[in-house]
């Protein structure tokens, strides 16, 4: 007897486009069930649809749900209010913005005892620090009476989960509960998920992009693509012989650790918009086993086996036999990895020392009281063809680092030098001359195109300003390679930003870079706001870029998957400090700073295994008052009475790789 | 006929901004992008329809911005001498309205005088009663009889000729369209049925019908009334239409280049500049508006009478002091756009492209006319239509404070301020307020409205599910 | 906190040097004193003596800005700017053209027009955002569109309309209540409440339509959509989490009206006779007492930034975020 029961669920938009287009599935008490997908494919509309909390202008037309044998759509709005909370909860994406700013923390959790539970006043309020307690939040009590801006991402998702509990829901709705957070923090909450959900044996439906997520999380795994589910599968199953081939590229694209030196498998073209009604099967276009029938019919759902179903032409053979379906992911090429240029290469950039230090004001006069140390001290070179990847959580301040290379914020102290020249402490003018040798590649690609003008004119501009190519015909001629070189067609020339995709404007994106002829690229998170398949598509294209070019990049990024798969070097950041730094193989398999173990341990890996993660206690501190001695020490299970005190210089473990911990000295 | 063009300073900022609309008209239609919230916007009914209303208040007020002065008849000394009346095409068109006063107040479509007179009778004895209007239903021999008839006939007549007259232009627009789209007429409808197309259509009949009543009413009768001196309440309110429009847009046109420049200027160069700029607007906006507005005039006028030499005329002197009052509206009114666009810029200039253009060394002056100044200009186009209404409605209130426009100048606060003492009047006369208020209420209804359909099409923050 | 309110008054002070500077500049720079005086006295006719005489009455007869025949500090002081600008400083606002203490005068007409402006104000803000929850409560629907629609038709008609209409219907048709005219104590009561009325009245539109937007603006966020999930009935979402978020800046753009009341309204108070003063201020500029008119505006850009202080201090109290950070 299923608790949640989903049959043929339908909701569109108010014209008639369909985003969640006949979605069955079936949720057993206890089990956590997960819907994989990438954005825009209909996953929180679908879990908005059960909850009868879809936004105005999307309607839920027709389908069946049943929960413990309560029919929902039928419910009366006054009837479904006891559902929501008591019977399911729901818990978001962005913590940040889905608690109410300015009531107490106390307040918006006895808002459900009171409704749910019955609980007023010094009840309410005791039950809520146990919740408060349950979900690991220290000092409780005192919790209670603070809002919600006091307290830091990974504790406000704590406060939602305490909240989402407190109604004592059978199902939970997690809709991307960990996106927003850092790995580190990230792991503490999915551990924290998996326990609540093991204590109160609770069903959990868990919406996510993430595969990492899902392996970790989800006994039963539904895919959805462009509206439908279009696998589904107990979670072994789906990971050792994925069916579908969208599925199947899914895993291909993915660069991860375990899938060490293997060159990832872009899966070509975008994810169909929203409600785009296509004929036939919808990811056909972008199936490179798509015969004529897919893009004529429909491909039916066919179940084959227990729990598990997959809608493709490929296996709705008239036997219902499994048949050529088991194929291994067909076209991935085996590409050489040949970007072992020679290593010891000439650096292209020597960075010494670099601080980047922001006063903080304050008082009548606006004295400068203090400093926030973004960058303090960071030193790294870069060979020419070479990578280096600059890993770190968010706030450690590894983006500043990127734009005070650049010169968009003039460093504190220290030495940037490009190509055997100094950058630091000189005017726009003599800057220009070295603008061209060093680019920046941004990571929002909807942010770093100017909706107001065109490909071509977006391309030239860096032309302009550094006097590239003397006639007008001539900058022509190179805006037409480049976007060749970047796999855009020429017709996108004339386009405006909107009517491109995020892969297709990141690839403009770095066009743009690419047109001053740099040595050095800086990208700056380049595929974190991308869908894993695009992702893929840009990694690739940096590679060869490289390859054929021969630059150098600096690669900054939070993801240590992306790290493996593109970087020669690493340099991990905590802190406006770089703990450790080394040959991507040391760091990343010779790991040595309880840190770098830490983020290492932390990231979800798709064969699901969770032997050993190491959590992390609490959260980087801010960066205007780091701790004393070691930046790591609050956090670090192996801190010693030195860690407090002083600082670790730099240890060599070989004679690449460094680390700064006191564990390593001589 | 001889004339001489006679162009006042706020006709040739009309004419500026005409020319500005029209370039910036045809710079959009080259650029798809440009186009789609234009595009937007011609999809809202309701903002379609009040732009036709808007359009013809437009024509009205542009006719009445032609000026130019007659040639008199000439002496027999071969030089040509010019009357001092500055007339404008609209005065011509409209013909006899302007000139056909009465004695004094009477009441709409009356035939008779507001006050009783002492006549004299044929018979030579002198009574006291309302006499004949010299040209209100002149033509009506048994006015007591005939009046209600004549006045019902002629309504019917102007509502036929100009019910007519509109479908006619109706039927010529829809078959233009049907051949241009190469698809018979009816389909064509039909497939606009709930289109802004059909509403604006059904629009223009209605108008076209309103305008066939009043002009066939007007050539016999005072429809509006007349005020104390006997004119012509319609003529009035017609002619005030441009005084409005002018104080509605060229103070916009003053303020914009300061509020733009500034305002984009502190948001991204911050520092001391923006210290400054901060200051500037501070200080003009913690001073009431009113009453800057109202020193500043009151330092208009002693120049004004100063310099009385500069002025060929008194109509110029009143057109000039028109210009002021747009002035001075313009600076006091610039703070809040540039505070809006200060905001927005201080928002774009850490967007990424900005920074990407920072990378390549792009000087800063050219990251402000390429990068900001291109988005910023939809929060310009919404809050200069939103002020248009404001403008039009601070005018009236400007003028009844005694600080907006010249006495003698047309326009619905001058009309106001000399018609509200006679609503202590037994009997009341109403009229005059009566008709200030409702062309007052249209004109501003419209424009906002039409705002608001701007600002839906326009602002970016709205939600639209179906473009992703 | 009390170091950020100390730099905000602070800062108070080059503005209102700003403002002092401009209408100096303005009053006395632009036209000279002779001008003004020939200006008031009639164009023609008029004899240097009687100019001399009028620019004596009204201290006009000394140098603008620096006084070469005076002696020591009077050489700074004994000039236009001294005497007419900077002692505004100390709210001594010298007199009027017919020799009444300006300082006074604004002493006691500030009741007067605080009678009416207050509860205008706030039974108006009580009433607008009544409407503006209840449109924001029907979003969408027919009674939501209609609200809407009577708001940009209120907002489309003239103020001027809202006086005369109303003057003519309640008193003029009905005698319910005296055209105008004003008295102390209880009596008042009779003479305020159209005056209060119609100031309410011609609001309505305006800013009932602007609290829905915010309000709208709220409901779309995700806390919304939180408390929606946890099972609270639309209109409990609405009181607690809405109102509450909505209300910050609702009660911050309002607080900075407060002070302004002061000066009442200038169409009401000579529509209906009010001696507060709004009317001190038509009268004056349509009698061109630049004296007044310039006291007048040095008063208001205060209370102007009072209201910015009060604003700030607001924030304070409503805003949690900025309280206690």
């Amino acid at each position: 007897m299923p608790l949640l029961n989903v049959k043929s669920l339908v909701t569109r938009l108010q014209n008639g486009a369909r985003i969640v287009d006949d979605v069955s599935f079936e949720i057993q008490p206890g089990e956590t069930f997960a819907l994989l997908g990438e954005s825009g494919c209909g996953k929180s509309m679908t879990a908005l649809s059960l909850m009868r909390l879809l936004p105005e202008g999307i309607e839920n037309t027709h389908g069946e749900v049943h929960l413990d044998k309560i029919d929902v759509p039928a419910l009366a709005e006054r009837e479904m209010r006891d559902v929501r909370g008591g019977k399911i909860a729901m818990i978001f994406q962005e913590p940040g913005l889905s608690l109410n700013p300015v009531m107490t923390v106390g307040a918006q959790i006895a808002e459900v005892l009171a409704l749910h539970r019955g609980l007023k006043n010094s009840a309410a309020d005791r039950r809520a620090v146990e919740l408060l307690q349950q979900v690991g939040i220290p000092d409780a009590p005192q919790r209670l009476h603070e809002y919600p801006f006091q307290l830091s991402g990974g504790m406000k998702q704590r406060v939602m989960i305490a909240m989402a509990l407190a109604g004592q829901p059978k199902l939970l709705i997690a809709d991307e509960p960990t996106t927003a957070l850092d790995v580190t923090i990230q792991a503490q909450v999915l551990q924290l998920l998996r326990d609540t959900q093991a204590q109160h044996a609770m069903a959990m439906l868990l919406i996510t992009h993430d595969l990492g997520v899902v392996a970790q999380m989800a006994h039963h795994v539904a895919v959805m693509y462009a509206g439908q589910i279009i696998e589904q599968s107990p979670r072994a199953q789906l990971f050792t012989s994925p069916l579908h081939p969208y599925t199947q590229k899914l895993f291909a694209a993915l660069p991860d650790i375990c899938h060490k030196g293997q060159q990832v498998a872009a899966i070509p073209g975008n994810v169909p918009a929203l409600g785009e009604v296509t004929q036939g099967c919808r990811f056909a276009p972008r199936c490179d086993r798509a015969w004529a029938l897919c893009h004529e019919q429909v491909p039916l759902w066919t179940v084959t086996g227990e729990g598990q179903g997959v809608r493709c032409h490929l296996y709705q053979l008239a036997d219902g036999k499994i048949s050529k379906g088991i194929v291994q992911a067909a076209g991935e090429k085996e590409v050489s990895n040949a970007v072992q240029v020679t290593s010891a290469a000439l650096s292209v950039l020597k960075v010494t020392d670099l601080k980047v230090h922001f006063p903080i004001r304050k008082g009548l006069l606006q004295r400068t009281v203090g400093h926030v140390y973004a960058v303090d001290g960071l030193s790294l070179e870069i060979g020419a063809g070479r990578t280096l990847a600059l890993v770190g959580e968010s706030g450690c301040g590894k983006t500043t680092v990127g734009k005070a290379l650049l010169q968009l914020i003039p460093p504190t102290a220290g030495s940037v030098r490009f190509a055997g020249a100094e950058m630091t402490g000189l005017n726009a003018q003599q800057l220009r001359i070295l603008r061209g040798g060093m680019q920046m590649v941004f990571q929002d690609p909807y942010a770093s195109l100017n909706p107001k003008m065109r490909a071509a004119e977006i391309l030239q501009e860096g032309m302009d300003a550094l006097f590239i190519g003397s006639s007008s015909n001539e900058k022509q001629q190179r805006i037409n390679v480049l976007l060749d070189q970047v796999g855009l067609a020429q017709g996108a020339k004339w386009r405006y930003p909107h009517e491109f995709s995020g892969g297709q404007r990141q690839r403009i994106a770095i066009a743009r870079a690419l047109a001053v002829n740099p040595k050095l690229l800086i990208c700056d998170e380049p595929t974190s706001a991308l869908d894993v398949s695009v992702q893929a598509q840009i990694l690739n294209l940096l590679k060869s870029l490289q390859q054929e070019l021969g630059l150098s990049y600096l690669f900054i990024t939070h993801n240590l998957a992306v790290v493996e798969y593109i970087a020669h070097e690493v340099c991990v950041m905590y802190l406006g400090r770089i703990v450790e730094r080394g040959n991507v193989e040391e760091v990343l398999h010779n790991t040595k700073h309880p840190y770098t173990r830490a983020l290492l341990s932390a990231v979800p890996r798709i064969d699901g295994d969770r032997g050993g993660i190491i959590s992390l206690a609490g959260e980087m501190p801010s960066p205007a008052k780091p701790p004393q001695g070691c930046h790591f020490h609050p956090r670090c299970a192996q801190v010693m009475d030195v860690c407090r005190t002083s600082y670790p210089p730099a240890s060599a473990i070989s004679h690449t790789q460094l680390v700064h911990c006191h564990l390593y000295r001589e | 006929m001889n004339f001489k063009l006679v162009m006042l300073w706020t006709d040739v900022m009309i004419f500026l901004l005409l020319t500005v609309a029209i370039v910036g008209g045809w710079w959009i239609m080259q650029r798809p992008h440009l186009l789609l919230p234009w595009q937007r916007l011609f999809r809202s009914r309701v903002g379609m329809v009040s732009l036709l209303v808007l359009s013809v208040f437009v024509a009205t007020g542009l006719l009445d911005s032609l000026h130019y002065r007659v040639a008199l008849p000439d002496k027999g000394n071969g030089q040509a001498v010019y009357a001092a009346e500055v007339l404008s095409v609209f005065d011509t068109l409209v013909g006899d309205l302007r000139s056909q006063t009465e004695k004094t107040y009477s009441a709409p479509l009356a035939v008779f005088l507001y006050a009783k007179e002492s006549i004299e009778t044929p018979e030579g004895n002198t009574l006291r009663d309302y006499p004949r209007l010299k040209y209100g239903g002149a033509h009506l021999l048994d006015p007591e009889h005939d009046h209600a008839g004549d006045v019902a006939k002629r309504s019917l007549v102007g509502i036929f000729v100009g019910g007519f007259c509109g479908a006619l232009l109706v039927i010529l627009i829809v078959s233009v369209a049907a051949v241009r789209s190469g698809t018979p007429a009816g389909v064509w409808i039909k497939a606009r049925k709930n289109s802004p197309v059909t509403a604006m259509l059904v629009t223009l009949a209605l108008m076209a019908m309103l305008i066939g009543l009043i002009a066939n009413l007007s050539g016999a009768y005072h429809v509006l009334g007349t005020d104390k001196v006997g004119q012509d309440v319609l003529y009035l309110s017609l002619k005030s239409i441009r005084t409005g429009l002018v104080i509605g847009t060229v103070t916009t046109l003053v303020m914009l280049p300061f509020a733009l420049f500034l305002g984009i200027a502190a948001g991204y160069f911050r520092g001391w500049v923006d210290d400054v700029i901060q200051y500037i607007y501070t200080v003009l906006s913690s001073i009431p508006g009113v009453l800057l507005i109202a020193a500043a005039v009151l330092m208009m006028q002693v120049t004004i009478e100063k310099h009385a030499g500069w002025f060929s005329s008194s109509i110029e002197r009143a057109d000039l002091r028109l210009l002021f009052l747009c002035l001075i509206l313009g600076v006091t009114s610039w703070t809040g756009l540039c505070r809006l666009l200060r905001g927005e810029a201080l928002k774009l200039r850490e967007l990424e492209y900005i920074q990407a253009s920072q990378a390549f060394g792009v000087s800063s002056l050219r990251i402000l006319s390429r990068h900001i100044l291109p988005n910023v200009m939809h929060i310009v186009l919404i809050s200069v239509v939103m002020d248009f209404s404001a403008l039009v409605l601070a005018e009236a209130v400007l003028s009844y404070v005694g600080v907006g426009v010249d006495p003698s100048t047309n326009s619905f606060g001058t009309l106001i301020n000399n018609a509200r003492l006679e609503m202590g009047r037994d009997p009341i006369v109403w009229w005059t307020l009566a008709s200030a208020f409702s062309f007052m209420l249209v004109l501003v209804l419209a424009a906002n409205l039409f705002a608001d359909a701007v600002r839906d099409a326009f602002d970016p923050r709205l939600n639209r599910t179906g473009i992703a | 906190m009390i170091t950020y309110l100390i730099r905000r008054i602070l800062y108070a002070i080059p503005i209102l040097i700003g403002v002092n500077l401009l209408t100096f500049a303005l009053f006395f720079v632009i036209n000279t004193p002779d001008d003004m005086a020939r200006m008031q006295l009639g164009m023609k006719r008029v004899t240097p003596d009687a100019i001399e005489k009028w620019k004596q009455q009204r201290g006009y007869d000394k140098p603008l800005l620096f006084n070469s025949q005076a002696a020591g500090t009077k050489k700074l002081t004994d000039t236009i700017f001294f005497q007419k600008s900077a002692s505004m400083f100390i709210f001594d606002f010298g007199y009027s053209d017919d020799g009444r203490s300006i300082s006074r005068e604004i002493s006691t007409r500030m009741f007067p027009s605080l009678v009416i402006a207050l509860p205008t104000f706030v039974v108006g803000l009580l009433l607008y955002i009544t409407f503006a929850l209840l449109m924001a409560l029907f979003r969408g629907t027919m009674l939501d569109i209609a609200g809407v629609t009577v708001c940009v038709i209120l907002m489309s008609i003239s103020s001027l309309f809202y006086i005369i209409g109303g003057q003519f219907l309640v008193s003029k048709l009905w005698h319910w209540v005296p055209i105008s005219g004003y008295a102390g104590g209880m009596d008042s009561l009779r003479f305020i409440l159209l005056p209060v009325l119609i100031g309410i009245v011609s609001g309505i539109g305006a800013s009932s339509r602007w609290y829905r937007t915010i309000f709208l603006e709220e409901v779309g966020r995700d806390y919304v959509r939180t408390a929606r999930a946890k099972g609270l009935s639309e209109l409990r979402v609405l009181f607690r989490h809405v109102l509450k978020n909505a209300m910050i800046p609702i009660l911050t753009g309002v607080v900075a009206v407060i002070p302004l009341l002061f000066m009442g309204s200038l169409l009401t108070e000579s529509f209906f006779g009010i001696p507060g003063l709004g009317s001190y201020t038509i009268d004056a500029i349509q009698a061109q007492d630049f004296g007044v008119v310039r006291a007048m505006v040095f008063l208001g850009s205060v209370l102007y930034i009072v209201g910015l202080i009060l604003t700030d201090i607001s924030y304070t109290v409503v805003d949690p975020r900025v309280r206690l950070q």
